[in-house]
């Protein structure tokens, strides 16, 4: 059963007992909340997210998302996030209960799942093939991983490029993605199709949509791409585009200041980063409009697949 | 019964638990920092590679992470070795860097966030002086009274942080507080230290680290430590137990030998309790004498247990009043033993002003 066949009554009433479970990519996650106008948000982005039977799956995460308590809810009603009871940050305003999932969800994973290597990357697959887009400062890899994912591409993550150290494999965690200020209304001119979540004003990052993942993104978060290119994104505005190769020693250092825990690791990442590296064609992609960073992208891409 | 309790306690076995079983220990041993001790138990039982692959996923991560610090934990031992052999004077590790160096069984997979010395009292200020001169430096958010406070009534330096460096430094020149009513000599404890091979450093003699665990869980605040810091105490009983056909009994006597007999006896009956130690019946006959009057002892073993077991699956946004009952009166304990009654006055109230001067509004 997906998370968008449960009636409004039934999710809210397994989420206000600690029985909403849910598959996100590679994780499983339990949540529980009181909070209905979020479950309405996230049952609108997630809605072919599978639900998990208790009994068969352990979950990585469970979180909890309630307004606080206390005289200060009549004043400034706030959210808090907890996961295994402890509350790694400060309570937000209450509206914004979905962004706060959102970031504290990432803030887990980027913490705790060491299993993997994560690399601060979005990842998108075209005929099997992964393409990772490293997040620099200025890149702009959230508005061509979003760009690409409305021209066909299936979208893996906005946001972690999940590294198996097994096969080296990308595992997709295919999330909302937060779009921030000046790419919301560029996104939604460009890919007016796709499905937008409210708008949270005033968010610690300012403003902020989520872009939802594709269904047919989330109904194959189950299969993994294989690693092909690595195309780190900058964009200027105006500016000419083009491809320029990149040394893969050069790209290997880059990947190991945009990894969440290469460090952490420690050998086994060494290992997963320089084969990823080797298997990988990697460049840098000065871009100075999407629609050109798009079409440079999508050359490369059918020249490498034929 | 919480699950991991009873895992803990080796009731159960880690292959029978079922998955949703696991779905509540995974919780409970993230809230007590036991992910990856769990990961080498069922290492060593064999099990790992037939547990959910959500567990073996959980336990593994937290598995990688706590080798990490372990590595990072040797770096900066191993950076700060030369500083420390300079001074001339014999340097104690306590705690998880010496459960570490003495490889135990018991410190694989344990998270460690500083490294713990012990170092003669008439050796710390120039010692204090080369870490700084190394650019080793306090906390940058500690107030003046802070510092102060560690200086004056506490057995240690405030903590110090290199900036190349990703663990704290915590330097004490005593076990305990020595303003509290048990008061150690710390010159028995540099006596009966073992060194190790190739090595500036030594660890505590096994009696004397069972008493420092003991009396480091049960005179903090709130147990600060908690589970984690119990599930050491009874690996530490169960492996020198079995190890040395006297160490029960120097035990005790060590006990009696450095004022601690209160911290053992907390720390047996609650091993003995919560996490099935056997304890041979002549000693533990001897070390229920030195427990407090039998009412006392009913309410602290109702507080320890309650505040030693993992919440598990309960609402933490609606957490009930009796876990803050019992952390409120294990605070006030806590204190009591460390301090006199005026110090303690003082420095409640200075912490209630702070806290209403710091609460938003």
């Amino acid at each position: 059963m997906k998370l968008g066949e449960l009636s409004q009554v039934e999710l809210r009433r397994l989420a206000a007992n600690g029985g909403l479970r849910y598959r996100s990519g590679p994780f499983n996650l339990q949540l529980r909340t009181e909070l209905a106008p979020f479950l309405d948000t996230l049952q609108y982005m997630y809605p072919g997210a599978p639900l998990l039977d208790e009994a068969q799956h352990p979950c990585h995460f469970h979180i909890t998302l309630n307004a606080v308590g206390g005289w200060r809810r009549w004043l400034r009603p706030q959210v808090q996030f907890w996961v295994d009871g402890f509350t790694p940050f400060d309570p937000y305003p209450l509206d914004q209960a979905f962004p706060m999932y959102e970031w504290g969800l990432n803030w887990c994973i980027g913490t705790t799942a060491h299993q993997n290597l994560m690399l601060h990357s979005a990842v998108v697959e075209k005929n099997g093939q992964g393409l990772i887009l490293p997040a620099m400062p200025g890149s702009g890899k959230s508005t061509l991983c979003a760009g690409l994912v409305s021209r066909g591409w299936r979208l893996l993550s906005d946001e972690f490029g999940i590294l198996r150290h097994s096969d080296g494999q990308l595992l997709p965690l295919p999330r909302a993605a937060p779009l921030k200020n000046a790419s919301i209304p560029l996104m939604q001119v460009f890919a007016p199709d796709q499905r937008y979540g409210p708008r949270f004003d005033k968010t610690r990052k300012g403003l902020v949509v989520h872009l939802a993942p594709p269904p047919a993104s989330l109904a194959d978060q189950d299969l993994p791409a294989t690693p092909r290119w690595i195309i780190f994104p900058r964009y200027s505005d105006g500016g000419v585009t083009q491809l320029v190769p990149q040394p893969r020693a050069l790209a290997f250092t880059r990947l190991i200041n945009n990894s969440f825990n290469y460090l952490v690791t420690l050998e086994q990442g060494f290992q997963s980063l320089t084969r990823l590296v080797h298997h990988c064609d990697c460049y840098q992609l000065e871009n100075g409009s999407l629609e050109a960073a798009i079409e440079a992208v999508e050359t490369l891409a059918e020249g490498g697949s034929q | 019964m919480s699950p991991l309790l009873s895992v803990l306690a080796a009731e159960r076995g880690l292959q029978e638990l079922n998955p949703s079983e696991w779905d509540v220990v995974l919780r409970e041993a993230r809230q007590s920092r036991l992910l990856a001790y769990l990961y080498h138990r069922a290492a060593e039982q064999g099990c790992f590679d037939a547990l959910p692959q959500a567990v073996q996923e959980v336990l593994t991560g937290s598995r990688v992470y706590t080798d990490h610090m372990h590595l990072a934990a040797q770096n900066e031992l191993r950076n700060v070795a030369p500083l420390l052999a300079e001074a001339g004077c014999p340097v104690i590790l306590l705690k998880g860097i010496a459960y570490q160096a003495k490889g135990f069984p018991w410190s694989a997979g344990r998270r460690l966030s500083d490294i713990d010395l012990l170092v003669p009292k008439a050796e710390i200020a120039s010692i204090e002086a080369k870490l700084l001169a190394a650019d080793w430096c306090y906390d940058e958010e500690l107030s003046e009274y802070d510092l102060r406070y560690y200086r004056e009534w506490t057995h240690e330096l405030p903590p110090m942080r290199h900036p190349d460096g990703f663990m704290e430094l915590d330097l004490h020149h005593n076990l305990i507080q020595p303003t509290g009513r048990i008061t150690l000599d710390a010159a028995l404890l540099f006596r009966a230290a073992q060194a190790l091979p190739d090595s500036p450093f030594a660890v505590l003699s096994p009696p004397d680290m069972v008493l420092h665990s003991a009396t480091h869980l049960f005179m903090s605040d709130e147990l600060r430590g908690g589970l984690r810091d119990m599930v050491d105490i009874r690996d530490m009983l169960l492996h020198f137990g079995a190890g040395e056909a006297d160490f029960w009994q120097r035990l005790v006597e060590r006990a009696r030998q450095l004022d601690t007999t209160r911290p053992l006896y907390y720390a047996v009956s609650t091993a003995r309790n919560l996490l099935g130690l056997q304890v041979p019946d002549a000693v533990w006959h001897e070390i229920k004498q030195m427990g407090p009057s039998a009412p006392v002892a009913r309410l602290m073993r109702v507080l320890i247990t309650e505040h030693l077991t993992p919440m598990g699956t309960a609402d933490p946004s609606k957490s009930g009043h009796a876990q803050g009952l019992s952390r409120w009166l294990l605070f006030v304990r806590s204190h009591w033993v460390r301090m006199p009654p005026l110090l303690l006055a003082r420095h409640l109230a200075y912490k209630a002003w702070i806290r209403r001067g710091s609460a938003p509004a």
